[in-house]
Formats: C-alpha cells, structure tokens, sequence
C-alpha cells in the first residue's frame, strides 16, 4: 500500500463536496506496488469488507468496483461472479468504468492521524501542502497504526522510516501500545 | 466520511504493513519532487516504486 485518499467518484457533478455531492459516491482510491500485492487481491479484502449483497438505498452510498483498464475490469466481473455462486445470492456490488476521482475535504483524509495533534503538526511541518500530506506513504501508515492495524513487525520495521521526531514517536508508540 | 473507509484502508494496511517499500525500487524523489532526505522528509516516502498501480472502491 502507497497511498490512500477517500473522494468521490462515478458522477458527472464537476468538484463536489461532502455538503454538494451531486450524483457522486464516496470513495476509496489506492495506489499499490502491483508487484508486491495483485488487484485480485485487493478485490478479495473489498468484498470482505463490506456487504455485496445489500442493496445500496442512495448514489452517496452505493457499493462499486470502479475498473481502471480492461484487465481490471475481468478481474472485478470474475470475482463478483465467483463470489455470487459461492452465496448462492444476487450481488448488488456494480462494477462500473472509472473516470474520475475527487479527493474529498482535507479533514477527511487520515482520519486518524489528524486526532494526534503532537504527530499532525510535524506531519503538517514536514507537507505544508495538504495534497502532499494526503500522499504521503508514511501518514497512511501511521494513521492506520493508531487505528491499531498493522503488527507489531511491521510497525517496528517502519519506525525508523517514518520522519517522527523523539516526542512524535513517544506519542506513536504509546498510542499503539495501547492498543496492542 | 464513514468509519467503514477507514476500515478498509486498515485492512489494507494490515495486509500490506509488513511489505518493506525499501525492498522497491528507489526513485529517490518524494511526491513533491525531491529527495526525501534532503527535506528530512520520512524515508518511507522516498522510497515509492516506480510503477504503482491504482485502484478504486466505493464500499456502499
């Protein structure tokens, strides 16, 4: 995992917000190193994680696979249809054509991160520009690990690697001790 | 934004977590254009891989 935003997408409405979503729905965009994770799995951890047979009751909240190409594309339908047989029901979930993506508001970019105010503010010195914040490898990995994912391993092999100064990292490992 | 998003992106991030980007390739420029160390900026974040790839979800 590279990076992570949540936007909106799949409308026609140019540059909507959170208050003026238009025909938009709110999304999730990743960027991923292809060759240390495939799209398949991607889709596997998505149709986990949310409920494929539900039906969706607005755009803002409907459930979509956006492909970006055609292989994309097979994969999303192939394992949609897999998925069907398995639950023997009826998925919901669309798989629609990308076009385009609106970050939404920098206030609902790493969520997490932005509720430790010692870490935002050196994350804040380090990206001045909310977009580079927004982009940054080392936000979404230190956001998700105050959200108490990630392991143990891995948060000690990116301690080093993630620009905290003394205090910052106090404020991390604690926070992440807590939750362990 | 809903809770489900976030997650989501930890999910990813517990699949992903222990993937070491500095075993990528190094491109050496952060996204704004220059070398991570150079601005003190996190080495993680100098250490993007030259091909990403791009994925987008709506989870309803």
């Amino acid at each position: 995992m590279i990076r992570t935003r949540v936007g909106y997408a799949g409308g026609a409405k140019e540059n909507p917000t959170y208050h003026n979503l238009g025909d938009h729905t709110e999304t999730l965009q990743v960027d991923y190193d292809p060759s240390k994770i495939s799209y398949e799995k991607l889709l596997e951890l998505f149709w986990e994680e949310h409920d494929p047979t539900g039906r969706s009751w607005s755009r803002q909240y409907k459930a979509v696979v956006f492909y970006h190409d055609e292989e994309q594309k097979r994969s999303a339908l192939a394992s949609r249809d897999r998925l069907a047989a398995k639950l023997g029901k009826t998925i919901h979930t669309e798989v629609l054509p990308f076009t385009h993506f609106y970050a939404a508001e920098n206030y609902h970019q790493k969520y997490y991160l932005r509720g430790h105010r010692q870490i935002l503010k050196q994350f804040q010195q380090h990206y001045p520009q909310a977009l580079d914040l927004m982009n940054s490898t080392a936000a979404a990995r230190i956001n998700g690990y105050l959200g108490g994912y990630g392991t143990p391993a891995s948060f000690e092999a990116d301690i080093d690697r993630l620009g905290l100064s003394a205090a910052a990292l106090g404020e991390l490992r604690e926070r992440v001790g807590n939750k362990e | 934004m809903k809770t489900r998003w976030m997650l989501f992106i930890m999910a990813l991030l517990g699949v992903f977590g222990s993937t070491r980007l500095g075993d990528a390739q190094d491109s050496s420029a952060s996204q704004t254009g220059l070398p991570a160390t150079q601005k003190g900026l996190p080495s993680i974040d100098a250490a993007v891989p030259a091909k990403t790839e791009t994925a987008t979800f709506a989870m309803g």
